[in-house]
C-alpha cells in the first residue's frame, strides 16, 4: 500500500517539458498534469486531505479532464469532498454530458454545494441545455434570488449582449476614495467574475467611468476614484448583436465590456473568454453561409445525415431555379455563336473565370464590411481601392488570356484552327475573349464590391444573399458582353 | 425612454464628434498644453484618431509639439495612420521624438520600424537606448507568422522571495511607466519563469507571505517560434488574459495578451475565407494594409491557374461539339450543370475544411464523414434530379427557354416533341444527380487527403473543387447526350460532323 502511494506521488511530478519541437502542437504546454487514475486511487483510499490539496494546487482545467473519467460513485465522493469554491470551478469545466451525470446522481441538497458557488452566466448556460427533468432539480438547489436571475437571463434573446453577460462585477460610487474602493474589493471581490475593471457610477447608478485594478494600486489611496478613472466609457446595450460586441472588443482592445440599459445604467459585463467562443462561432457561421449551408451551429459530427441533407438541398435547389435566368439568356443568344462553334467552347471558360473573379471581391467585401463596419468615407475609399485593383487585374488577365487562348487555338487543343493560315482570323477570335474578360472582370468586381453593402442597407445578412445574386448577374453579363463583342469583332448577328 | 436601436454601442466621453473636433482646434490655436494633456486623459486613442481625420499632418505635429503627457502620446502614436507617424518622425525635434517613442509598445514599434526606408530606420533606431534597440532587433527577427512577432517585452517581474506587501509597493513605483500590469511574473536569478501571480488574486492573500507561496506554479506558456494559431487554442482552453512567452529553457522573453489573440483569430479566419474564394495571400499583411497592386496580384494568381485548368473543360466541350449541334438546347443548360456541381462541392468542402480547422474532426474521422456525405449527398442528388426534371420539362414546353427550330431534327429522330423533351430533361437531371452526388463524396475526401499530405485544406475548397467538378460533370453530361443521340440515329452524328468541318473550311 505504501509503495503504491509513493509511486503515485512520484508520478505526479514526473512529466517533463518536452515542448518546443518544431511540431507546433507541443509548443505550449502546462508543465504538470494529473491523470484520472491518480484521482481514482485517492478516492478509493478515501483520502480527503490529498484530494483537497490536489484540487487547490492544480489548474482546474487539468482536474476536470481527469474527473471526466470518473464513474458516478467516484464523482459523488469527489464533489462531496472537495471545497465548494474549487468544485464549482471544476464542475463548470466538465462536458455537458458529465454535468448531467452529476446532476442525475446527486440530490438537490448535495448539488447546493456546487451550484451555490458557480458563476451566474455559467449556471445559466448549463441550465439552458439541461433536459427538463433535471432542470427542476438544479433550480431547487439554487437560492431564490439566483433563480430569479437565471430566468431573467434565459429571457434575453440568444445572440445578444444580454445573453452573454454576467452580473458579477464590482461598482463604486464616484465620490469614494481609492482606499474605500480597495476595501470594497477585498470584501466582496472574491465571488465576482472579475475585479480587473471597477465600474464607477454616479448617484443615480449611471455608469460614468471605469478603473483598472492596477491604476487603483498605483495611485495615492486618498485620491477620489473619479480623479483616476477613465471617463471614456465604451458600452453596449442588452439588445446589441453579439457580432457587434466582438467587433468592438477587437477595435478597442478591451477585455471587459459593460452592458447597460437604455439610460446608461450598468446591468452586467461581458468578459473576453466568452467573446473568444463567440468570435469563432460567428466566423464558422459566416463561412458556412457563404458556401450555401444553412443550418444551426451544431457541430458537424453531431448533425445527422438527414439534417445535413435538408440544409444542403434547400440551397442547391434554389440555385438551380435561379440559374433559369442564365439558361434563358443563353438560349436566346447562343445561335449566333454557333456560326463559329469554337466560341461555344470558350464560353464556359469565360463564365467560369468571370465568376471566380467576382467571387473574390464579394468575399473580400463581405469580410471587410463585417469586420470594420465600413461606412461613408471609409467604404468609398475601399470601393476605390477595389476599382484600381480590378483594372489592374483585368489588364493582367486579359493579356495573359490573349496569349493562352492563342496557344489553345494554334495547338488545336480546342477548335479546328491548327492548320489555318489566316492569322487574322485567329487573332480576331482571341481578341474577343480578351476584350470580354477585360470588361467582365471590372464589372464583376464592382458588382461584388457593392452588393454586400446594398444587402447591409436593406438589413439582410450579406453572407447569405451576395453569392447567388453576384454569380447569376455575372453569368448573364458575361454572356451578353461576349455576344456583343463577337458581334463587333467577328461580325456575327446579335440575336437569333 | 425609448431605446435607440440604431445605436448598438455607446462611447460616452462627454463629446460629440463635432464638439471634439472644435475642442482640438481650439487647443491647437491656444497652444494649450494642459488642455491637450487633459484631453489625452479623457478620450481614448481610437476616438482621437477618428477626430484627427479632420486635421492636417501639420496640425497633428503641433498636437505632439504642445502636448507633453508622453505616456499617452506614445500610446496614441501606434494608432495614427502611417503618414502622420512619418510626418512626426521627420519634423519634430529629437528630444520629443525620444520621449514619445519611449512609450510606444515594443511590438508596434518593431512593426513601424520594419516598414521604414533604411535612412529613416537608422534615424529612429539611433533615438532608442541600446537595450531597447537590441530588444527590437531580436523581435524583428521573428517571422511574421510566429508569436515572437506580436509579443511585448513590457512586463513586471520579481524574485520569488519578495513579500506581497513589497510587490504592492513596487507596483506603485513602476506601474505607471507600464501600460498595464495585470500579472506579476516570478523569475529566478537566471531569469527563468517559475510562477505567475495575477493581480486580481493578489488582493485576497496574506500580505506578509512571500510571493513564492501564493503564486501559480502550474501555468501554460508558449514559445516565441510557435505559430500564431497555437495561441488561440491555449487561450481558449485556459481562459487567461495573458500568456507568458518563454524560451526552451523557460527564460522569460515576453507576454501576449488576450487582444492579440482576438486579432489572430480574425486574421486566421479571414485568410481561410479568402483562400476558399481563390485569393492567394502574397504577404502577411491584412487587406486594409495592402496596396491595390498587391491585392490585384493576389487575385490574378488564382485566376490564371483556373483559366488554365478550365482549358480541360473547354477541350471536353470541344470534343462533343457534334452532340451540341444536334441538340443545341444542351448549351443553354451548361451553366446550370457547372454551377450546381460547384455549389454542391463547395458546401461540403467548406463544412469539412472548417471542421478540420477548428479541430472538430480529425483525419481519423474520414469514414464517419464519408458515410454522412454519402447519405446526405444521395438524398440531395435525388431531390435535385426530381426538381430539375420537372422544371426542365416546364422550361422546354413554355417560351421560357427559346428552342425555336433547332430541335426539329432530333424530334424527328425520336418520334415526337414531348418524347424529345422527356429525353433531354432526363439527360439534364441525370447529369445533375451525378454532379451533386459525386461532388459531395469528392468534397468530403479532398480536404482530408490534403490534410494528410500536409497541404492546407482551404486550398481545395472553392475554385479547385469547382473546376474538378466542371470537368467531371461535362464528361458525364456529354457522354449521356452522345449515348442518347447514338441510340436514335448513329448516322446523323457522322453527317453532322462532316457538315461542321465543311462549314469551317468555308469560313
Amino acid at each position: 500500500m505504501k509503495d503504491l502511494k509513493h509511486d503515485l506521488i512520484n508520478n505526479l511530478n514526473v512529466r517533463s517539458d518536452d515542448e518546443f519541437k518544431v511540431d507546433s502542437s507541443l509548443t505550449s504546454k502546462v508543465s504538470q498534469f494529473i491523470s484520472s487514475d491518480v484521482l481514482k486511487t485517492f478516492i478509493q483510499l478515501k483520502n480527503t486531505k490529498i484530494l483537497n490539496s490536489l484540487a487547490a494546487s492544480y489548474d482546474p482545467h487539468n482536474i476536470s479532464d481527469a474527473v471526466e473519467n470518473l464513474n458516478p460513485e467516484e464523482l459523488l465522493f469527489f464533489f462531496k469532498t472537495v471545497n465548494s469554491d474549487e468544485s464549482a470551478e471544476i464542475f463548470t469545466l466538465l462536458s455537458q454530458e458529465k454535468k448531467e451525470q452529476v446532476v442525475s446522481a446527486f440530490t438537490s441538497d448535495e448539488l447546493q454545494n456546487i451550484v451555490s458557488e458557480m458563476q451566474i452566466d455559467n449556471l445559466v448556460d448549463f441550465v439552458d441545455e439541461l433536459p427538463s427533468n433535471l432542470v427542476t432539480k438544479v433550480l431547487l438547489a439554487t437560492t431564490r434570488s439566483d433563480r430569479k436571475r437565471i430566468s431573467t437571463y434565459l429571457n434575453y434573446k440568444e445572440g445578444t449582449a444580454g445573453s452573454l453577460m454576467t452580473c458579477e462585477y464590482v461598482e463604486i460610487e464616484e465620490d469614494k476614495t481609492i482606499k474605500e474602493c480597495l476595501a470594497k474589493i477585498r470584501k466582496i471581490g472574491k465571488e465576482k467574475e472579475t475585479i480587473w475593471k471597477i465600474f464607477v457610477v454616479n448617484k443615480t447608478r449611471i455608469l460614468i467611468g471605469t478603473c483598472n485594478l492596477d491604476i487603483l494600486l498605483e495611485n495615492d489611496e486618498d485620491k477620489l476614484v473619479s480623479d483616476v478613472m477613465n471617463p471614456e466609457v465604451i458600452s453596449v446595450f442588452t439588445s446589441t448583436d453579439e457580432e457587434v460586441v466582438v467587433r468592438e472588443f477587437r477595435k478597442y482592445d478591451i477585455s471587459i465590456l459593460p452592458v447597460t440599459n437604455s439610460q446608461g445604467r450598468i446591468l452586467g459585463i461581458i468578459t473576453f473568454d466568452d467573446i473568444i467562443d463567440v468570435a469563432n462561432l460567428e466566423n464558422t457561421e459566416d463561412i458556412k453561409l457563404q458556401a450555401g449551408v444553412i443550418n444551426s451551429n451544431k457541430p458537424y459530427l453531431k448533425t445527422s445525415s438527414l439534417e445535413l441533407y435538408k440544409s444542403y438541398a434547400i440551397w442547391i435547389v434554389l440555385m438551380v431555379l435561379l440559374d433559369t435566368f442564365i439558361s434563358i439568356a443563353l438560349s436566346y443568344m447562343q445561335e449566333p455563336l454557333l456560326v463559329i462553334p469554337v466560341l461555344i467552347t470558350i464560353l464556359p471558360s469565360i463564365m467560369g473565370t468571370s465568376g471566380n473573379s467576382a467571387d473574390q471581391t464579394s468575399t473580400v467585401s463581405i469580410r471587410e464590411i463585417s469586420l470594420y463596419d465600413l461606412k461613408g468615407k471609409k467604404y468609398l475609399s475601399f470601393l476605390f481601392k477595389e476599382f484600381k485593383a480590378a483594372i489592374l487585374t483585368a489588364i493582367m488577365l486579359s493579356t495573359i488570356c490573349f496569349g493562352w487562348t492563342y496557344l489553345e487555338l494554334k495547338t488545336g487543343m480546342i477548335g479546328d484552327y491548327k492548320d489555318v493560315t489566316n492569322e487574322l482570323e485567329i487573332i480576331k477570335i482571341v481578341s474577343t475573349v480578351s476584350i470580354t474578360f477585360f470588361f467582365t472582370i471590372i464589372v464583376g468586381k464592382m458588382i461584388g464590391a457593392t452588393i454586400p453593402k446594398f444587402a447591409k442597407k436593406i438589413h439582410v445578412d450579406p453572407a447569405v444573399i451576395t453569392s447567388p445574386i453576384v454569380s447569376t448577374l455575372i453569368d448573364i453579363i458575361s454572356i451578353v458582353v461576349f455576344v456583343v463583342v463577337c458581334h463587333f469583332v467577328l461580325k456575327i448577328p446579335l440575336f437569333n | 425612454m425609448e431605446e435607440n436601436l440604431n445605436v448598438d454601442l455607446i462611447i460616452n466621453n462627454g463629446y460629440t464628434s463635432k464638439e471634439l473636433v472644435d475642442k482640438i482646434s481650439k487647443l491647437l490655436e491656444n497652444k494649450d498644453t494642459d488642455g491637450i494633456n487633459e484631453l489625452l486623459n479623457d478620450v481614448s486613442a481610437l476616438t482621437l484618431v477618428e477626430a484627427f481625420e479632420n486635421f492636417s499632418k501639420n496640425d497633428i505635429n503641433d498636437f505632439y509639439t504642445y502636448g507633453d503627457d508622453y505616456s499617452k502620446l506614445g500610446n496614441l502614436f501606434s494608432y495614427l495612420p502611417i503618414n502622420n507617424r512619418l510626418a512626426i518622425i521627420k519634423t519634430l525635434p529629437k528630444k520629443q521624438i525620444v520621449l514619445t517613442l519611449r512609450y510606444v509598445k515594443d511590438d508596434d514599434l518593431a512593426d513601424f520600424i520594419e516598414d521604414l526606408t533604411k535612412p529613416l530606420r537608422e534615424k529612429v533606431l539611433s533615438y532608442l537606448p541600446s537595450k531597447r534597440k537590441k530588444n527590437l532587433i531580436t523581435l524583428s527577427k521573428y517571422s511574421d507568422d510566429t508569436i515572437g512577432s506580436i509579443m511585448t517585452t513590457e512586463y513586471l517581474s520579481v524574485k520569488p522571495d519578495v513579500l506581497i506587501s513589497d510587490v504592492f509597493k513596487k507596483i506603485k513605483e513602476v506601474g505607471k511607466q507600464m501600460e498595464t500590469v495585470r500579472a506579476i511574473f516570478i523569475t529566478d536569478n537566471a531569469n527563468h519563469l517559475i510562477g505567475i501571480q495575477y493581480l486580481e488574486d493578489m488582493m485576497f492573500v496574506d500580505y506578509s507571505l512571500q510571493i513564492s507561496q501564493t503564486m501559480n506554479k502550474d501555468f501554460p506558456y508558449i514559445s516565441p517560434i510557435a505559430d500564431k494559431e497555437n495561441a488561440i487554442s491555449v487561450f481558449k482552453e485556459f481562459d487567461l488574459p495573458i500568456l507568458p512567452v518563454v524560451s526552451k529553457n523557460k527564460d522569460m522573453l515576453g507576454i501576449i495578451t488576450f487582444d492579440d489573440v482576438l486579432d489572430i483569430i480574425e486574421s486566421e479566419n479571414t485568410e481561410d475565407v479568402y483562400k476558399q474564394s481563390a485569393i492567394a495571400p502574397t504577404n502577411d499583411k491584412s487587406y486594409a494594409e495592402n496596396k491595390f497592386y498587391r491585392i490585384a496580384l493576389s487575385y490574378v494568381i488564382w485566376l490564371i491557374i483556373l483559366l488554365i485548368i478550365n482549358t480541360f473543360a473547354s477541350m471536353i466541350v470541344d470534343k462533343f461539339e457534334a452532340e451540341l449541334l444536334t441538340i443545341p438546347v444542351l448549351i443553354s443548360f451548361l451553366p446550370v450543370l457547372n454551377d450546381t456541381g460547384g455549389n454542391s462541392g463547395d458546401q461540403t468542402t467548406s463544412m469539412i475544411t472548417r471542421a478540420l480547422a477548428t479541430g472538430e474532426i480529425t483525419t481519423k474521422d474520414y469514414f464517419k464523414v464519408v458515410k454522412k456525405e454519402f447519405i446526405a449527398g444521395l438524398l440531395t442528388a435525388i431531390t435535385v434530379a426530381l426538381v430539375s426534371f420537372g422544371w426542365t420539362m416546364v422550361e422546354l414546353n413554355t417560351p421560357i427557354i427559346n428552342v425555336g427550330n433547332s430541335l426539329d431534327g432530333f424530334i424527328k429522330d425520336v418520334g415526337g416533341r414531348q418524347k424529345a423533351f422527356l429525353i433531354i430533361s432526363l439527360v439534364i437531371s441525370s447529369s445533375l444527380f451525378f454532379a451533386v452526388f459525386v461532388s459531395k463524396l469528392l468534397g468530403a475526401t479532398l480536404p482530408i487527403v490534403a490534410k494528410l499530405i500536409h497541404i492546407d485544406p482551404a486550398f481545395i475548397s472553392g475554385p479547385l473543387i469547382t473546376s474538378i467538378m466542371d470537368i467531371l460533370t461535362l464528361l458525364i453530361y456529354f457522354s449521356l447526350a452522345k449515348f442518347i443521340i447514338n441510340k436514335f440515329d448513329p448516322g446523323e452524328v457522322a453527317v453532322l460532323f462532316t457538315t461542321i468541318t465543311n462549314w469551317r473550311i468555308l469560313a
